[in-house]
């Protein structure tokens, strides 16, 4: 009896790290020891225990819920749902697999990958067939050679990268192939998708945030904008100690008669760490600029020591002392030279490092807000790389997905002079925001 | 102390509670781990250990958490003023000690002042230690604390290691304004207190103001749960906020929640002029009256 209790606690334990709960094995044993000490016939006591011990934050204990309502059910019950749907899963991998069998060159089956063997398999038959003609003709074509395999799979998964984004249904629907048969595996997923819809707006691509969501997503910037500057204030660090400070030691030391008990030494006084934002509000960033426009004005509000610049082809600084409230800020930037212009951020760069009113020093974290879509962009990582050299950090808040970076001209070359950030949803964000130190 | 006699405890200080709590209460008392409770400002996380320590028969041991905090406030300190007037007595009065004696006995207990944390690890008896908001504290306190979460001592460097000869209960509280690390929440038993629901809010508005209209704490409830249900409020009222409410609201003779009365109170509850603002833009509590109160 005692076994199967151990048993099914371990299997619980697993599926608890699958679902994204990290439980050490000393949790795990307190977990076991406050089990002894409660009625195990109680489902509310039972989980309530394993709870205090295994689930150490909110977004945790969120977690935790739903896997324990999934997990603790009739043993039976559960059995055949993880077999029905590890079953499903493996019948759609073959399904899938059987169909791409179909993509041929000359008789070879075309290599294009699990993924777009997906995409393939979702498409429209009218999508389907015109790719199979374009086979067909590319195999039977004059004067075409079997060595022209690769430049017709590339055509194809051109075509299906393509095709990839208008069939995703949801941003973080995982590939079949991807998609968990185990047990821990099966209940992580349904809890992961059970706590995506239920916090939907943080997890939803930053483009599609409607105007009816701007409330509760001004509260999450502003709560993040909140942390950004408690971080900031507890990084006032201290440099080690340099040598007694006599006139306090002497000061310190008059209730005790004179003798130096008390020995205090000198520091140096710590820089207040300040906040560099430069925000691209070019016509690539349009269908960003609403949670842009947001961001900015709350971390006017919450960091004060944040200087905020806006820039497109060229580049403004902010006045803070205009502005009273966030929509003076919103109005402000709309009616600006800059808004919905092209991008040049080796502009904008430059004229930070030119500025002697901006101060660049170790103190100074630097954070860019942009999507990286910009002209002379060797030019742009080199000023980069010397602002980097003049300030703490740069990072780089990019509101596209991080899988599509690589489909940006000289990402790369930006990369290597920052921390880039994938900022496509407010979670992301959020967990950003965390990083910045 | 079993499950009953706590919850005969807590019903006693009049705090109210749900079973989560309880269980997770008695779970850290029984394991004998610190309890770390997080949750919004002034939802009772204080309050627990208030009641903890009344329900053992003890004085509640506080240490209040800030930046700067060190070891000096929190653990101990010498003190030099005994430990001079010890030495000028000591050579008036010729005393037989070699240097080394009298140089060990200076640094002994007797001129140690202990702080709260020392305090509480001293006593023979169960003290209740509340570390309250150990997210103001820096980084490098929480890594200070972590011996005395994980095996209750402290190692003090001219007398070594004191472990506790009975183990305090320590709570811990934390309003998640900055992440604590890992390692001080694997020593702890976590607690996280949301916001009560309407019908817990009516509760605890019963339970701590006498007298009361009954009328009057449900419309508050559903008042202040409905300030904290909208997104565009900033920093939701606490139910410290909702009692402070209530008081007023009796103090000017209401025995129910009127537009004007709220407008008046307005802020008891809301502490954020922008929040206030937000809400007077809306219409204030008018609409919500008229709709749902009456």
């Amino acid at each position: 009896m005692e076994n199967l209790l151990l048993n099914n606690f371990v299997r619980f334990v697993h599926v608890l790290r699958a679902a994204g709960v990290r439980v050490s094995l000393s949790e795990s044993i307190d977990a076991i020891k406050a089990l002894s000490c409660i009625d195990l016939m109680s489902r509310g006591q039972a989980k309530a225990a394993l709870a205090a011990c295994l689930a150490k934050s909110e977004a945790e204990r969120r977690i935790f819920s739903e896997t324990f309502d999934r997990f603790f059910i009739d043993p039976d019950e559960k059995d055949a749902y993880i077999r029905s749907k590890a079953t499903a899963r493996q019948r759609k991998r073959q399904e899938i697999i059987h169909k791409a069998s179909e993509l041929q060159y000359q008789g070879q089956k075309l290599d294009i990958g699990d993924e777009l063997m997906e995409v393939y398999s979702e498409i429209s038959a009218e999508e389907q067939k015109s790719i199979l003609e374009f086979l067909e003709r590319s195999s039977t074509g004059k004067n075409m050679k079997s060595h022209f395999k690769p430049i017709t799979e590339n055509v194809v998964k051109g075509k299906l990268n393509h095709l990839k984004k208008k069939y995703k249904k949801h941003e973080y629907r995982c590939s079949v192939f991807d998609s968990a048969v185990t047990e821990a595996g099966i209940i992580a997923e349904d809890v992961q998708e059970a706590i995506r819809e239920e916090n939907n707006l943080i997890y939803r691509n930053l483009s599609t945030i409607e105007d009816k969501d701007m409330p509760a997503v001004i509260q999450m910037i502003k709560s993040m904008a909140e942390k950004l500057r408690n971080n900031s204030r507890n990084r006032q660090q201290t440099a080690k100690r340099a040598g007694l400070d006599l006139k306090r030691t002497i000061s310190a030391n008059i209730s005790a008669g004179g003798t130096l008990f008390k020995l205090k030494y000198k520091r140096k006084h710590g820089r207040k760490q300040r906040i560099l934002t430069l925000c691209d509000v070019s016509a690539s960033m349009y269908r960003f600029s609403g949670f842009v426009l947001k961001f900015i004005s709350c971390l006017h509000f919450e960091v004060s020591s944040a200087d905020n610049y806006i820039f497109s082809t060229d580049i403004e600084h902010l006045n803070i002392h205009k502005f009273t409230t966030s929509s003076d800020i919103e109005h402000e930037i709309t009616k600006s030279r800059v808004w919905k212009k092209g991008t040049d951020i080796n502009r904008a760069i430059r004229h930070i490092l030119k500025d002697r009113f901006v101060i660049l020093n170790s103190s100074t974290v630097v954070i860019i807000v942009s999507d990286a879509k910009t002209l002379n962009v060797s030019d742009a990582a080199e000023s980069l790389k010397q602002l980097g050299a003049k300030v703490k950090k740069i990072y780089w808040l990019n509101p596209i997905r991080e899988d599509e970076w690589p489909g940006i001209a000289g990402i790369d070359g930006l990369r290597q002079h920052c921390t880039m950030l994938d900022c496509s949803t407010l979670e992301k964000l959020s967990k950003a925001c965390e990083r910045f130190n | 102390m079993d499950l009953r006699t706590l919850r005969k405890a807590l019903e006693a200080e009049h705090y109210i509670f749900d079973e989560n709590l309880l269980t997770t209460l008695y779970v850290s008392i029984k394991l004998g781990k610190p309890l770390l409770i997080e949750g919004a400002a002034g939802v009772g996380k204080t309050e627990v250990a208030k009641v903890l320590a009344t329900a053992h028969g003890v004085e509640l041991i506080r240490l209040q958490c800030y930046s700067g905090l060190d070891e000096a406030k929190a653990l101990y300190e010498w003190n030099y003023q005994k430990q001079l007037l010890s030495i000028q007595l000591g050579l008036q009065q010729n005393c037989e000690y070699t240097s080394e004696q009298r140089l060990e006995s200076l640094f002994s207990r007797d001129f140690l002042l202990e702080r709260p944390l020392l305090k509480a690890i001293n006593s023979d008896v169960t003290e209740v230690l509340l570390i309250d908001e150990i997210d103001k504290a820096d980084e490098e306190f929480e890594a200070f604390l972590l011996e005395l979460l994980s095996d209750f001592q402290v190692s003090i460097p001219e007398l070594g290691t004191i472990r506790s000869r009975v183990r305090p209960i320590i709570v811990l509280t934390s309003n998640n304004t900055r992440q604590l690390s890992d390692a001080l929440r694997r020593r702890c038993v976590y607690l996280f207190i949301d916001y009560p629901t309407i019908e817990k809010e009516i509760a605890i508005i019963n339970a701590k103001i006498e007298g009361v209209p009954a009328k009057l704490a449900s419309d508050i409830a559903a008042a202040v749960a409905y300030l904290r249900k909208n997104e565009k409020i900033f920093k939701k009222p606490s139910i410290a906020e909702t009692l402070d409410w209530v008081s007023a609201l009796m103090a000017l003779g209401k025995k129910r929640l009127d537009e004007e009365s709220a407008a008046k109170t307005l802020g008891f509850v809301l502490k954020n002029q922008e929040d206030i603002l937000e809400l007077t833009e809306d219409g204030g509590f008018g609409k919500f009256i008229a709709e749902q109160l009456r």
